[in-house]
């Protein structure tokens, strides 16, 4: 069973993808904020992570780019959440370092497929 | 810039309100549904559609006030967007544990079917309004990769759009509209016809009439949303009825759009304005990604393969990082070498020596990378590597010494990879200096490369020519650029060309937290006797002594490795029999010679790292310390 840290600052978003995961078999760890995230993501080495991109106190590209810079979660795969794929979005997560780029509202489906790629990169390695 | 509202905005900003309505409605339905049944835990989730359904009503009357004032709703998007998500997410969640209530599922579907209207509303708004904001962001994207990038205004201008009516005045009055918008109108009075115009012509849009004489315009369009080239291209419905079913059927199957007759002139050029804008959006998007890609292979191309993916991603996505042509920075430039190389190729077919320099560059280029450094050059069997640039690295003299010590401590593993394939072991040197040099694309037409020229190129290299195995030397620059507590073993002073002073330099053993790097005792470098001691030697001819014997002076030593005075005159490869006279055939030992040095001293390797006349050295040179 993969670990996903989901981070993300709205507490019925959270609650509610949360629950959308868990039902699709993921061990689903929470976080509210940048810093915890980072905390988080150091403590428990989750399999993946969601990053919301718009968090209160650190960013999600500020987080994106520290998870990055860290010699313990660089290898975690990120997959950035934002509003809109239009706006240059999906270069800043890039820019940021994350693996993947997903709009909101989250279609489940297609985040899944994302979700899959990435964990069977990271255990291919 | 403000533009006031628009009667298309007004339009969509209903739709929006409307749909939330929807939701609003279902959810409460919902609600009481699972307060009949006492579902409390259900009860619960369908009240956050509710909330949900309720904060989407109240962002529609922000954005109408917004769009009315002439400002952007961009702000709210990403809340407009979470809250759709939150009662699309929630009513999947219930979908899925309701499945066996047919009342709480139809409302959960009324709800789904409400949020995908919503957020198809909200597009399309998004592409009337705010074009302007997403120009500039990709635009300015784009034009940092300098591509050509098509203006918003020319969405319409000689974009080709199909008209399928079989009705002529029709056909003739759209078309004049479409015309007035600089697009160009291809005709098909059939369904045949649309099929072989669509094969025959790159068509942007297409605008279908549902009574077709031949195939029915329904089937037409699923069957070119089933064909997957075609599959991707907007559809307009123009349809002589309204009719609430026969629209929801087309959109199901692929329309853009619906729209009734009597065509109103300006809706229709919104719409089809909008689709067209959304193509050039697309086609911007994949020509940005070809040229991106494009950008990749170039990038590559002129770096090498030597770039981590890391830093081959930030100087991608970051203008800053990267600047071409020649550029004055300060770096810090690592070069190593393997001890006596030629000599050992000399021992090797060409084959093997290129197995062994490949297992080598790959073990240390991941080493290099992981320290931010680049792999400028392989000069022979030497490496050539910036730390600094191309990206810029506050660290860069800290990245070069822990890069070292770790290349040093790695020596054992390609030295086990070595013996195990039936190479010999090898030593490497690696000298380091930190100092302002000229950092740039350099070479002509054919062949460019990023690299690095300046003084302090060459006391690098100079540096590096006064190691021994196994050593890092740095120069004091590089030391007084350090962060982190470099340990060293003692400092030396060397001589350079064009320099008056002698240059300070640092035999390094370790270098503190956060690296944390310490090199193991073996990998001491020759140290000197008190008193040179005193052996026999013998030149070995093939499995025969010859007959010469003469004295030599170990002068100092380093495990296997002996500094040798001679009064022989030997070859490189040329093995020897030694033998301390005091102590007799007990210390014979064989060794192989490496090379001389400029004293003419020679280097030479015990061929077995034990037996007694090494032990006996070892001995005379604990007595000294």
């Amino acid at each position: 069973m993969s670990t996903i840290l989901l981070v993300e600052d709205n507490e019925m978003n959270r609650d509610m993808l949360r629950r959308r995961l868990e039902k699709r078999g993921f061990k689903v760890l929470t976080a509210e904020d940048g810093a915890q995230a980072l905390h988080t993501a150091k403590g428990h080495a989750p399999d993946l992570i969601l990053l919301d991109m718009s968090l209160p106190l650190v960013d999600g590209w500020t987080a994106a780019a520290e998870l990055k810079a860290d010699e313990s979660t660089r290898s975690i795969p990120v997959i950035a959440l934002t509003a809109h794929a239009m706006d240059g979005d999906r270069q800043k997560a890039m820019s940021a370092g994350c693996d993947d780029y997903d709009t909101k509202p989250v279609d489940l489906q297609r985040l899944l497929v994302k979700i899959a790629a990435l964990l069977e990169k990271e255990s291919g390695q | 810039m403000a533009h006031p509202i628009t009667k298309n905005q007004q339009d969509l900003c209903s739709a929006l309100r409307s749909s939330a309505e929807l939701i609003i409605r279902h959810a409460s339905e919902l609600i009481r549904l699972f307060t009949d049944n006492q579902q409390r835990e259900h009860k619960e989730d369908a009240e956050r559609i509710l909330e949900a359904g309720r904060d989407l009503d109240v962002f529609v009357t922000d954005m109408q006030e917004l769009l009315q004032k002439g400002e952007s709703f961009a702000p709210l998007r990403h809340d407009i967007r979470n809250t759709v998500g939150l009662v699309s997410g929630y009513a999947e969640i219930l979908e899925d544990e309701v499945a066996h209530q047919p009342k709480s599922l139809a409302e959960l579907r009324a709800i789904q079917k409400a949020t995908g209207r919503f957020l198809s509303s909200l597009d399309e708004l998004s592409a009337l309004v705010s074009d302007e904001e997403q120009a500039s962001s990709v635009d300015e994207l784009i034009s940092t990769l300098s591509t050509t990038a098509r203006s918003r205004t020319e969405a319409t201008l000689g974009r080709k759009v199909l008209l399928v009516d079989d009705n002529d005045s029709n056909r003739e009055l759209v078309g004049l509209q479409l015309n007035r918008l600089g697009i160009e109108v291809a005709e098909a009075r059939t369904g045949h016809e649309a099929l072989s115009a669509l094969a025959a012509k790159s068509i942007d849009l297409v605008l279908l009439d549902l009574m077709l004489p031949d195939i029915n315009g329904y089937d037409l369009l699923k069957r070119i949303k089933r064909d997957k080239n075609w599959r991707h291209l907007a559809i307009i419905i123009i349809s002589g009825v309204k009719d609430e079913q026969s629209a929801l059927r087309c959109l199901e199957a692929g329309a853009s759009d619906y729209i009734v007759k009597p065509v109103n002139a300006t809706l229709l050029r919104a719409r089809v304005t909008a689709l067209l804008e959304r193509k050039v959006w697309e086609d911007k998007e994949s020509a940005y990604l070809s040229n991106l890609e494009a950008s990749y292979d170039f990038i590559r191309k002129v770096f090498g393969r030597y770039l981590s993916n890391d830093v081959m991603q930030r100087l991608l996505y970051d203008g800053d990082g990267l600047t071409l042509g020649g550029e004055r920075r300060e770096v810090t430039i690592l070069l190593a070498d393997i001890r006596s190389f030629s000599v050992i190729s000399q021992q090797l077919s060409p084959e093997d020596c290129v197995r062994l320099l490949n297992n080598y560059f790959a073990v240390m280029t991941d080493i290099i990378m992981s320290y931010q450094g680049t792999v400028d050059e392989f000069i022979g069997d030497g490496i050539l590597a910036i730390f600094g640039a191309p990206l810029s690295d506050a660290l860069h003299s800290d990245h070069a010494v822990a890069c070292a010590l770790a290349m040093q401590q790695a020596m054992p593993h390609v030295n086990e990879y070595n013996v195990a394939s039936g190479l010999p072991a090898i030593d490497i040197g690696i000298g380091i200096n930190t100092g302002p040099v000229v950092v740039g694309n350099v070479g002509s037409e054919l062949r460019t490369k990023y690299g690095v020229v300046g003084h302090h190129v060459n006391i690098a290299s100079r540096i590096e020519s006064c190691t021994v195995g196994g050593q890092v030397l740095a120069s004091a620059d590089t030391l007084a650029k350090m962060q982190a507590t470099p340990h060293w073993r003692k400092t030396l002073e060397v001589n350079v060309k064009g320099s008056t002073e002698p240059l300070q330099i640092y035999d390094l053993t370790g270098i503190g937290v956060p690296f944390d790097i310490i090199l193991p005792e073996r990998d001491v470098p020759m140290e000197f006797l008190a008193e040179p001691v005193a052996l026999s030697v013998r030149l070995m001819q093939g499995e025969r002594l010859s007959q010469s014997v003469g004295v030599g002076y170990v002068i100092a030593l380093n495990g296997r490795e002996l500094l040798l005075e001679l009064d022989l005159s030997l070859s490189a490869l040329e093995e020897v029999q030694l033998m301390l006279p005091d102590e007799g055939e007990d210390s014979l030992a064989y060794a192989r010679v490496m090379g001389v040095d400029e004293a003419s001293r020679y280097h030479v390797t015990l061929t077995s790292s034990v037996g007694r006349l090494r032990n006996l050295l070892e001995q005379r040179l604990s007595r000294k310390s």
